[in-house]
């Protein structure tokens, strides 16, 4: 291939216009194109340097041999003075070539580091001394260039004499100058994400910077911009790639869990695609959405579910393999920059992009198995009709074939394990990722591919596929001052599961003895056949297209601006089939299918202008913004009966009865934005933010807020006092920020008045009121405010941070529940009620040891602490029952269970109001009733603790998860229900059989028990959830690289995963994770997998 | 070279340029900022009606009217089958915990079946209705008049069913959430106040022979308010005014018995005065509430079975049998098929009613003979059983309970009502469930959720 025939457009003309950028944009774009085809590597670009030049000045030979080369520069304007005229004639010589042609007779020399040509003045000897006398000063004008250990320059980078309180900034080429430098002057080299260096002060430096290893230093992605854990005003948490790789989870949410103090992940069930739970700082609204804001490389990503039916997590449609970064964004700092959406926090997933240098294939396969991490046990048949015997007796009911065809008709030897059946199977799945990058100082780019498919608990047939394709190009033009950033992935999956509405707690307390099949092998509807019903299914195949376009031009030095274009598009497609076995052929129920198809498209334009600025010794950043963005949902529901055929439910076109629904709906959202930092020598920073956002959501005259925040960071290690005192303490900051967010988290056109269409009437079409309208509410507006104090100590061996926040969400904008007097259920609402979420938030890591074995620990604990501050008339509100100021809100009222009354058998709750009766209502507020506090779903503590054991090539991760919580025990499943045509379990046996037994059990009855109602009711169904849980372990091998070598493999690396593997819980019930859901979800799973990658 | 020193000119120039592109870059921004409201305006939606616009057509406003029967429609299971389970028509097979809370008296505050949320959604549609066409000219004066009619008919037709559901309820008759949020219970003879007014209004505006809906018995008609109007008043015991709208019914011409019980609920026939609409290929669920194949669901209770006479026809057309554990049980058969066909429609009201009525007022106001003339028409017609003369006025009132029991059962909670509005419903409970039936169970619990809600909202006695 020759490279000629298709050279980069030339530096100057795309000076001109930015018309003219496009243009070789799309050149770029293509010749990106075809070097990725043919694996060619930045060192053949390097090596063809064609020069034809006569009497030139050398300033212009070495500005082309720049530019075929990429090759940067460094020299000193006086240095080149002296040169003489050069004539050269080469034709596809290499750089050095073509340099030594080019110095060969001046009176100086250059010398190649990495991929930078710095020309200096030739060693000092006799004959070419200066005849000059010494400089009378003593002092330097240096000049230098700070470089990456790619060779790239590195602008922004601060450059101090440490001596003095000389500072510079380094240009957009790397370049710095400082002058009256004193000799023997020591200058300290630093920049985001780098190790900082300190080298000796001479006139002509190169210099450096390797990226740093502390996790002080590692970049952060925050909004609209990085920074580093060092230099940041803002809470941010980042988890690594690598954290996601030891796990092997299907929704990257899920490898979060317990990693991030302040996020907290509750996954709703085991089953793929399912939805979880997603809160940073607690719950800070009463009714509107909890969720944080998702943005995937810089584009909102929709919390809400796209499938209409039985819905999951949109996260499911990410690939984890795909992930370079995870930053969760908790305070006003670092939150306040996306106004009204980020009063939830803010995850920000950064995808991973190419790198340069040499073309690598990495390939990373695994295959592993997955069960219920948690079964309970059942009653037995023998022990369940004993129980129905007892239950019977306490009624003085005689069994009856009607009432009694367990006791009476059914085999007493026939035992099936509904549980083993629901959910016993062992799931199988495979994970493949495939992935070509490479590129050079100007180009880089990323293909990869990933399939995973899995199989459920509930059956090996279910199945849920994933194919995910992701590329992402970057370019820069020669002088960097043009960038370009391409990033997409596509990802479709498909998703085959039962029906959602086999409900696991009717289906594991079924009758252990109940024949599901007639003895003509018919199915036996005498109950509810689960069996049957289990025949429904649901198809859902999801695609998931995101894309954006990052253009950024430097305008002059410092000032930048930039454009984003951000597009993402996720659909569904579902069909939930119903056959005729699915209900009773008694009422000769036709097949049923639902066919929906449903999508959200956002668009997203995002002009920004950035200015950065070296003001005295401190450096000015300001940043500036607007923001578009478009949402539109549109979705379609065909529910089809009326199948004379079970062959063909899944065609909508042979059901008799089509209902079909729609939606279609457009969110529009615009914004302008800025932020303000100034950095005084990293040690005194101050950071402000401001957003003015509109939203389509609210009436006509609350369609604008206003957020903003002011944050500020003290690095006082960097004061002389602390560093020549304490040496031990390497790092110290204190930080605060305050701020406001908003919420706009709750669905569209709700201040709107209107009808929706509904099932036609004979003939005619129906319409009915959708709402109760309002168009008086605004933003939930969340006032953030956070102290912190950040610790390094043995040169950040050890780095420990404290977080202490105050979050206060008020303006609450509800659902506001009515009663149904009114017509509806509820109405949205702006309520004057405050909630509070305070807590305290420590992350400690530790990493010691060098070479052959090391020990890294990273730990997080969150004390969090949720309260409903102040709501007025409360007592009088709809939330009377549920809420109480003072407590969280995620309290649980119920009974509370004194005895079980030794007599009579009957459990025996307290009467708080002390009138005689029981009354299932809150004793809080006046409401008079008999419920009390019994605790709340919320935890009072948790965390995580990762420990990483390196030795040689072994690599051992353990990482366990802890969390303090109630939740609802097996007494909370069905306990009104024992002695019914229902299972229970064994738990259960310790129930009351004749009078003076003293248990704490209610005795099974025949008849609906009050009191049995009021156990299950009680404090003695919910109780202690705590648990610790050994969630990852990871071990891996590399492959020594010598051994490698010969099979030409960059590395290759073995490992073992475990997830969900042991859990320490006294909890009585399914997973303790799932116990603040008072609803039976099939427990999280337990999972092996083994794998290899490698690279190539 | 001379090329590079081009690229110089242009830079130097390009400097010149900064500045203006800056310019044109804020100048952008502050254009976005101007079109900013603009942006984020809604002004029209496309899967929903603006409220607005619903009464601005007789073809929206028709729309509007027909979603306020399919929400009164949705209420005929809960009627039908926990209404025959909660008095003696039914008793459950299938051992749902609801259907034996309802089979029990023993209903629970947060029962989910309860039908009161339903009637109001049903009552402010039609309020929602009543406002939008009141006072509007963009509707033609005729749809004004008869939309308004049947909005009002669907409002008397739920506070009908909550007042002897429910007791006192709320009195909601606006669209203002302000007050029906903390609406208190309105004593239940301002609730037949209410009835009695909208019913009359509604015979005023609807029309005779139900052309200007489309001719079949599914939207209300002059009759159809008249018809509820006779019910309400014998409820009253306004024996006067129950007779004289009953005779109206009766001689409007529009409806006549048929002469034996098959084909009282095809659509359409002559004895029907209104049913609820199924649209093409909708499933009649109703019946497989009691259709018995593999194993029974809800079957016909023995006090029921043992009140029809020997040779009553509607013994042997309206219930089907099937053995069960060698047990010969019963079932309702008034509806013969679940599929999509629309030959079978749900009756709401229906002429045999209103000659009971009639004959119940009759002899209330003792004209017993007339009263009983009446009574043997639909004996003899429906039952194929002879005529009963010579018995005193507690006697045919006792025959006129017992013929509305074998003809109306499982219809629209008729037989719970009768017991409750002849206060017999202590007694004959008290006989047939005695150990569950309490005198509190005559009223449906209030839902819990709603007492939780409006603050001025409370319990029925004895939940």
């Amino acid at each position: 291939m020759n490279l000629k025939s298709c050279p980069p457009h030339p530096l100057g003309e795309k000076k001109r216009s930015v018309f003219h950028s496009t243009r070789l944009i799309m050149r770029l774009i293509m010749l990106l194109t075809i070097l990725s085809c043919f694996k060619v590597t930045a060192a053949v670009y390097a090596q063809q340097i064609s020069l034809n030049v006569k009497d030139a000045p050398i300033e212009k030979v070495l500005d082309e041999i720049k530019k075929q080369s990429g090759y940067s520069l460094i020299t000193k304007d006086d240095l080149l003075e002296n040169a003489s005229k050069v004539t050269i004639t080469i034709k596809n010589a290499s750089v050095r070539q073509a340099l030594d042609e080019c110095f060969k007779n001046q009176p100086f020399t250059y010398e190649l580091v990495g991929k930078t040509i710095v020309v200096k003045s030739k060693p000092l000897n006799e004959e070419n001394k200066p005849k000059r006398s010494p400089p009378l000063s003593s002092s330097l004008h240096v000049i230098g260039k700070v470089i990456d250990e790619n060779g790239k320059p590195l602008p922004g980078a601060t450059v101090k004499v440490t001596s003095t309180s000389l500072v510079a900034a380094t240009d957009n080429n790397g370049a710095f100058t400082i002058d009256n430098v004193p000799e023997k002057s020591i200058l300290m080299i630093s920049f985001i994400g780098y190790e900082t260096k300190e080298i000796p002060a001479t006139e002509n430096m190169l210099v450096i910077l390797v990226p740093g290893t502390s996790i002080l230093d590692a970049i952060q992605v925050i909004g609209y911009g990085t920074t580093t854990q060092r230099l940041s005003t803002g809470n941010v948490s980042s988890v690594s790639a690598q954290v996601l790789e030891n796990q092997p989870v299907t929704n990257p949410l899920e490898a979060l869990e317990g990693r991030v103090a302040g996020l907290q992940i509750t996954q709703n069930s085991g089953l793929p695609g399912d939805a979880v739970t997603v809160q940073i700082r607690g719950r800070n609204s009463i009714a509107a959405s909890n969720d944080p804001l998702y943005i995937v490389d810089g584009v909102p990503f929709t919390s809400s579910q796209v499938e209409i039916l039985n819905g999951g997590n949109p996260m499911n449609s990410i690939n984890p393999a795909d992930i370079e970064s995870i930053d969760v964004l908790k305070d006003a700092d670092a939150t306040s920059i996306y106004g009204s959406r980020a009063a939830n926090g803010v995850i920000l997933i950064t995808t991973k992009k190419g790198k340069a240098g040499e073309t690598k294939f990495n390939v990373n396969a695994s295959t592993g198995i997955s069960n219920v991490s948690r079964q309970a046990t059942l009653l037995n048949t023998a022990q369940y009709l004993q129980v129905r015997r007892d239950g019977d007796a306490n009624s003085a009911v005689t069994p009856t074939a009607v009432n009694d065809p367990d006791l009476l008709q059914w085999s007493p030897n026939a035992d099936f394990n509904w549980q083993k059946w629901f959910m016993g199977n062992t799931a199988n799945h495979t994970d493949a990722t495939a992935s070509l990058s490479g590129g050079n100082q100007q180009t880089t780019f990323l293909l990869s591919g990933t399939f995973h498919n899995e199989s459920t608990v509930q059956s090996s047939d279910n199945q849920f596929n994933r194919y995910n394709i992701h590329v992402n190009l970057d370019h820069q033009s020669l002088d960097k001052k043009f960038k370009i950033q391409f990033n997409t992935f596509y990802l479709a999956s498909n998703n085959y599961q039962k029906d959602g509405s086999l409900n696991m707690l009717s289906v594991v307390t079924s009758v252990p003895n109940y024949p599901v099949y007639n003895p003509d092998g018919t199915y036996n509807w005498a109950n509810t056949n689960y069996v049957a019903q289990s025949m429904a299914y649901n198809k859902s195949q999801t695609q998931n297209l995101n894309s954006n376009l990052n253009l950024s031009y430097e305008l002059m030095p410092g000032l930048k601006l930039k454009g984003s274009l951000g597009y993402n598009r996720i659909e569904n497609g579902q069909i939930v089939v119903y056959p005729s076995t699915y209900n009773n052929p008694a009422f000769g129920i036709q097949g049923r299918s639902i066919f929906t198809n449903n999508y959200i498209q956002t668009l997203l334009f995002e002009p920004q202008i950035s200015y950065d600025k070296q003001i005295s010794k401190g450096k000015l950043s300001i940043l500036g913004g607007a923001t578009t963005q478009q949402n539109h949902t549109q979705g379609t529901d065909f529910d089809v009966s009326g199948y004379s055929s079970d062959l063909l439910l899944e065609n909508p076109g042979y059901g008799s009865s089509i209902y079909a629904t729609g939606t279609n709906v457009d969110y529009k959202y615009l914004s302008v934005f800025g932020r303000v930092t100034y950095n005084w020598e990293d040690k005194y920073i101050i950071n402000g933010t401001f957003r003015r956002d509109g939203s389509s959501r609210f009436g006509p005259d609350k369609k604008f807020g206003d957020f903003g925040s002011i944050g500020s960071a003290w690095i006082f290690s960097e004061e002389n006092l602390i560093k020549d005192n304490l040496k031990f303490l390497s790092f110290g900051k204190l930080r605060g920020s305050w701020g406001t967010t908003g919420n706009d988290g709750i669905g569209d056109y709700q201040y709107l008045s209107t009808y929706t269409s509904t099932q036609n009437y004979g003939s005619q079409p129906s319409i009915i009121p959708s709402r109760i309208a309002n168009n008086n509410y605004s933003w939930e507006v969340n006032k953030k405010l956070e102290f912190a104090l950040d610790l390094g100590f043995l040169n950040n061996n050890i780095l420990f941070n404290t977080a202490w926040y105050r979050n206060r969400s008020g303006n609450q904008l509800v659902g506001y529940p009515l009663p149904s007097t009114t017509g509806f259920s509820s109405y949205i609402a702006n309520l004057p009620a405050l909630v509070q979420n305070k807590g305290w938030e420590f992350e400690l890591s530790t990493s010691t040891g060098k070479g052959t074995f090391q020990w890294k620990t990273s730990s997080n604990l969150t004390i969090p602490n949720n309260k409903l501050l102040q709501f007025d008339n409360l007592q009088s509100s709809t939330y009377a029952n549920s809420l109480v100021v003072g407590q969280p809100l995620n309290i649980v009222q119920g009974y509370h269970f004194l005895k079980v009354d030794p007599q009579t058998g009957s459990a025996v709750v307290q009467d708080i109001n002390k009138d005689g009766n029981i009354e299932a209502v809150s004793s809080y507020n006046n409401q008079g009733g008999d419920y009390i506090i019994m605790g709340k779903t919320s935890p009072d503590w948790y965390g995580g603790m990762n420990n990483t054991f390196i030795y040689k090539n072994f690599q051992l991760d353990i990482f366990i998860q802890y969390v303090r919580q109630k939740g609802y025990n097996i007494y909370s499943y069905n306990y009104s229900n024992f002695g019914w045509l229902s299972n229970g379990w064994t738990d259960y046996l310790g129930y009351w059989k004749k009078p003076g037994d003293v248990v704490s059990l209610p005795k099974p009855t025949y008849n609906y028990d009050p009191s049995a109602q009021n156990f299950q009711m009680s404090d003695a169904g919910f109780t202690d959830a705590s648990f610790l849980r050994f969630k990852n372990i990871s071990f891996s091998y590399n492959f020594p690289s010598e051994m490698l070598k010969h099979l030409k493999i960059h590395s290759l690396r073995l490992y073992v995963q475990a997830q969900n593997m042991i859990t320490i819980t006294r909890y009585k019930g399914y997973d303790p994770e799932l116990a603040g859901n008072p609803a039976l979800n099939v427990p999280t799973l337990r999972t092996f997998n083994v794998g290899l990658q490698t690279s190539l | 070279m001379k090329h590079r020193k081009l690229c110089h000119t242009t830079q130097i120039s390009a400097i010149g340029k900064k500045e203006k592109i800056i310019l044109l870059a804020l100048l952008l921004m502050v254009c976005t900022i101007q079109s900013c409201k603009k942006f984020v305006e809604v002004n029209s939606l496309k899967d929903q009606l603006l409220a607005g616009q619903v009464f601005s057509t007789d073809a929206t406003a028709n729309s509007a009217v027909a979603g306020i029967y399919t929400q009164a429609k949705g209420l005929m299971i809960d009627f039908a089958v926990n209404g025959g389970l909660a008095s003696d028509d039914l008793v459950d097979y299938t051992s749902s915990l609801s259907f034996q809370n309802y089979q029990h008296n023993t209903i629970p505050a947060n029962d989910g079946a309860l039908p009161w949320s339903q009637l109001y959604s049903v009552i402010y549609s039609a309020n929602a209705a009543i406002e939008g066409l009141s006072g509007n000219t963009s509707v033609s004066q005729k749809a004004k008049a008869y939309y308004t009619g049947e909005a009002e008919f669907l409002r008397a037709y739920s506070y009908f069913y909550l007042v002897n559901l429910f007791g006192d309820v709320p009195l909601i008759v606006s669209t203002d959430v302000t007050k029906s949020a903390i609406a208190p219970r309105a004593d239940a003879h301002d609730v037949y106040t209410q009835i009695i007014a909208d019913l009359i209004d509604a015979q005023n505006k609807l029309g005779t022979d139900y052309s200007y809906t489309g001719g079949d018995k599914t939207r209300a008609d002059k009759w159809v308010a008249t018809a509820l109007l006779a019910r309400v008043y014998l409820y009253q015991k306004d024996w006067k005014d129950a007779e004289a709208q009953a005779t109206a019914v009766i001689n409007s011409g529009q409806y006549s018995l048929l002469d034996n019980p098959n084909g009282i609920f095809l659509a359409d026939n002559n004895e029907a005065i209104l049913q609820w609409a199924r649209f093409n290929g909708e499933v009649n669920s109703l019946p497989s509430f009691f259709i018995f194949s593999n194993s029974p669901q809800t079957v016909c209770s023995d006090f029921l079975l043992n009140a029809f006479e020997p040779g009553d026809l509607r013994k042997t057309t309206w219930l089907m049998s099937g053995v069960y554990l060698n047990n010969t049980i019963y079932y309702p058969f008034k509806f013969t098929t679940t599929s999509t066909s629309t030959t079978e429609d749900y009756t709401v009201l229906r002429l045999a009613e209103q000659y009971l009525i009639r004959a119940e007022a009759r002899v209330m106001q003792n004209n017993v003979s007339n009263g009983l003339s009446d009574l043997n028409l639909v004996r003899q017609k429906h039952g194929g059983l002879p005529g009963l003369s010579n018995l005193n006025q507690q006697n045919s009132l006792t025959a006129i309970m017992h013929e509305r029991q074998v003809d109306l059962f499982t219809e629209e909670m008729q037989r719970f009502f009768d017991l409750k509005r002849t206060g017999k419903i202590d007694s004959v409970m008290m006989a047939e469930k005695p150990a569950t039936w309490k005198s509190t169970a005559a009223l449906y619990p209030i839902p819990l959720s709603d007492i939780q809600r409006d603050p001025n909202l409370t319990q029925n006695p004895g939940y």
